[in-house]
């Protein structure tokens, strides 16, 4: 009996018969006709519910219950304090499904205003406009009221004041600085009104070469170095179709322009330069020197600024051997590289690295 | 207290791994008398192949929208085999010592109703659970695969307990069997099974759980799959009982109510399908703000590392932030937001920027 006993105290103890003896003890303890007993399968069915918590990614960090994306998302409030801002807003205006090659491929957004007549230029592009329903795709743009930042926050709607320094808005009382070609318009029939301050009001009948969709260079005061513009800002043609934004050449190149934020876009041009496009509507030309000539929304030459020797900018240097900086109309400035990549840093610190492909960009962190 | 939030989920990770080790230990220990009892090595790895079909083809059904892992499904697999059967086992013990086995209440009313809702407890507590957030919630298609894999675990386990098969086929039962090969006739009824059951009333908690706020006719989904699922299931149930006598007027409206058991799995098939397509397109057009989406290119240059080790782990970080990058979209989606939030999209950029994802950015 005592031996039986230590016989089978030993058998308990020795290490082949512990998993024997634990199988024993899942299999039968409570177990009625098999399988596994109720207490030791729940108790396992518990812990692989708790395996299971640990697999769920977004849900699983959202509630806190074991998240999946681990720290990453699950703080992800207190992560998101120690982090840069977020990327820009969206830039898919077309609403259509972005394609699925893993590079963003962006279409523009409608370009900025180019009002040649001297009007008012329209607002801004409603942010709020081409989301069809609740069901789809969010709105492309977040809206005023969005709590996401907002990229271009202190870029004033066209509508405002305008950020031009020199010169009165296109539609506002004109000053009188003496002998000075003060404006021009295009009328709707084609023919061009000049206004001076020393004479009077002049119409142009419209030529053959004057479309009434265009309207002559009108120099403004304080903007002697802009190049002569025919169409639009720097003799460029900007135009919109389909969602499309493209530059023309005054030679008649065309560049399609890529999408840099609501409302804005850029476009590396044949000869070097660099234009970009403001969501208030004004343009600004980089020049392969880094001087800078910026337009307002009417294509009117507003001021210029020479190249910033300092960053690395100097007259007669078409070919870029190195980085120049330029700044824009909103406050922001680009980087050229030698490349042919181009850097947008927007006021809001926010920056864009933009291929020279001109069709793929991604942010800067 | 930043640190203190920081390592929680650090620590919830470990709980959550040291339970999965437990769940499979327990599997480990307790495999060789459960395939002794369930017939033998042939029979229990047959169910096992035919359940395991259903779930790679839900997994590839699901590829775009899922958000879930192989982790949670393991967890879900052993959940169902252990924990659901054995809580089934244990409600179920006291009724059928008191009216019998053959019982027609237990055998018709009251096992399929608790049987087929303990199998949905799991998804319940997964989808409550996950509703707390705003920020990033589960697709339907994540409802429906843990739901499916709880019920093939709990599948399993009553197999083995009974030492038999499915008694179904991939050519048995055309044109579903191909996909579903535990299907199996039962007289002149089409046996879904625990799985088509549970899958289907995991659909409708999901959509009236998820989107029921938003759409009222979603309210419907669930009352009426769990309805559809426990008919079934009791009208099996009824004809196991009868045996090949006389059906009787029950049965027969029954089989005239399910077409002949058919209204499950034609409900269930036409719901993954378009619950596969909505959430597909929801993921397509709803990541505009946020940064590109994982693609096979991602994945194949991210196993191009030093070492396996650190492949694996760029895998693993990569698709952690897809899931994530998922999750947000979906929250957006179920919340009627116009986009994610400042918080939800630095949280997915974090894990972009760890995961070194190195095409697109913000779109």
């Amino acid at each position: 009996m005592i031996v039986d006993y230590m016989s089978a105290i030993a058998t308990v103890f020795s290490m082949s018969e512990l998993s024997a003896l634990a199988r024993w003890c899942a299999t039968c303890a409570g177990s009625a006709g098999g399988g596994v007993g109720p207490v030791v399968g729940i108790g396992a069915g518990v812990a692989a519910g708790l395996g299971a918590a640990g697999g769920m990614a977004g849900a699983g960090a959202g509630a806190g219950a074991g998240a999946g994306a681990g720290a990453g998302a699950g703080a992800g409030t207190d992560a998101a304090s120690l982090l840069p801002p977020p990327p820009p807003p969206p830039l898919n205006l077309g609403g259509g499904s972005p394609p699925d090659d893993g590079m963003v491929h962006l279409p523009p957004p409608p370009p900025p205003p180019l009002d040649l007549t001297g009007g008012t230029p329209p607002s801004s592009a409603d942010p709020g406009a081409g989301n069809p329903s609740a069901d789809g795709p969010p709105p492309a743009t977040p809206a005023p009221d969005s709590p996401m930042p907002q990229r271009v926050g202190d870029t004033p709607p066209a509508n405002g004041p305008q950020p031009l320094s020199d010169i009165p808005p296109a539609s506002g009382p004109q000053p009188v600085y003496g002998n000075q070609q003060l404006g021009m318009s295009a009328n709707p029939d084609g023919s061009i009104t000049t206004t001076d301050s020393d004479g009077p009001t002049t119409t142009t009948p419209p030529t053959a070469d004057s479309p009434s969709d265009a309207a002559p260079e009108a120099p403004a005061a304080g903007a002697p170095s802009a190049p002569p513009s025919a169409t639009g800002p720097g003799g460029l043609t900007i135009t919109q179709s389909n969602g499309t934004t493209t530059v023309t050449t005054p030679d008649g190149t065309t560049v399609p322009a890529t999408s840099t934020g609501p409302d804005t876009y850029g476009a590396q041009l044949p000869d070097g330069s660099f234009v970009t496009g403001n969501a208030d509507g004004t343009t600004t030309i980089a020049a392969p020197d880094g001087s800078t000539t910026n337009y307002n929304a009417a294509g009117q030459a507003t001021g210029s600024a020479p190249p910033d020797l300092a960053a690395g900018g100097g007259v007669d240097a078409p070919p870029l051997h190195h980085s120049v900086t330029t700044p824009t109309e909103d406050g922001g400035f680009t980087i050229s590289h030698p490349d042919g990549t181009v850097d947008i840093h927007h006021p809001d610190g926010t920056a864009i690295h933009v291929e020279a492909d001109g069709s793929t960009w991604h942010p800067i962190p | 207290m930043p640190s203190r939030k920081l390592f929680l989920p650090s620590g919830l990770q470990l709980l959550s791994w040291v339970g999965l080790a437990i769940a499979l230990a327990t599997l480990a220990y307790t495999a060789p008398k459960l395939i002794e009892e369930g017939g033998g090595a042939g029979v229990v790895f047959g169910n096992l192949a035919q359940y395991s079909w259903t779930i790679a083809l839900l997994l590839v059904a699901f590829t775009w929208t899922r958000t879930i892992g192989v982790r949670a499904l393991i967890g879900a697999a052993l959940g169902g085999f252990f924990g659901v059967s054995s809580l089934a086992v244990l409600i179920g013990k006291p009724f059928v010592e008191r009216l019998g086995a053959q019982s027609v209440f237990v055998m018709t009313v009251f096992a399929p109703v608790t049987e087929e809702l303990l199998k949905l407890l799991p998804v319940a507590l997964f989808l409550l659970l996950a509703m707390r957030s705003r920020q990033f919630r589960p697709s339907i298609a994540d409802a429906v695969l843990f739901g499916t894999t709880v019920a093939c675990g709990m599948s399993m386990y009553e197999n083995i307990l009974y030492a038999r098969g499915t008694d179904g086929g991939w050519l048995a039962n055309l044109p579903f069997s191909p996909a579903l090969p535990f299907l199996h006739m039962q007289g002149s009824m089409l046996v879904g099974g625990h799985v088509v059951y549970t899958a289907l009333a995991s659909l409708g908690l999901a959509v009236t759980i998820l989107y029921g706020a938003r759409v009222p006719l979603a309210r419907y989904a669930f009352p009426v799959t769990l309805a559809v699922a426990i008919f079934e299931h009791m009208t099996v149930d009824r004809l196991v009982l009868i045996g090949s006598d006389e059906l009787g007027w029950f049965a027969r409206l029954s089989l005239l109510i399910t077409l002949g058991g058919y209204l499950s799995t034609l409900l269930l098939v036409a719901g993954i399908a378009a619950v596969a397509v909505f959430e597909t397109r929801l993921m397509r057009r709803g990541g505009a703000a946020l940064p590109a989406s994982l693609t096979m290119r991602d994945i194949i240059a991210g196993l191009r590392q030093s070492s396996r080790w650190a492949s694996a782990l760029q895998l693993q970080k990569r698709l952690r932030y897809e899931s994530l990058r998922r999750s947000s979209i979906l929250a957006v989606a179920q919340t009627a937001q116009s986009a994610p939030d400042a918080s939800a999209m630095a949280s997915v950029q974090r894990l972009y920027r760890s995961a070194q994802m190195t095409s697109g950015a913000a779109a």
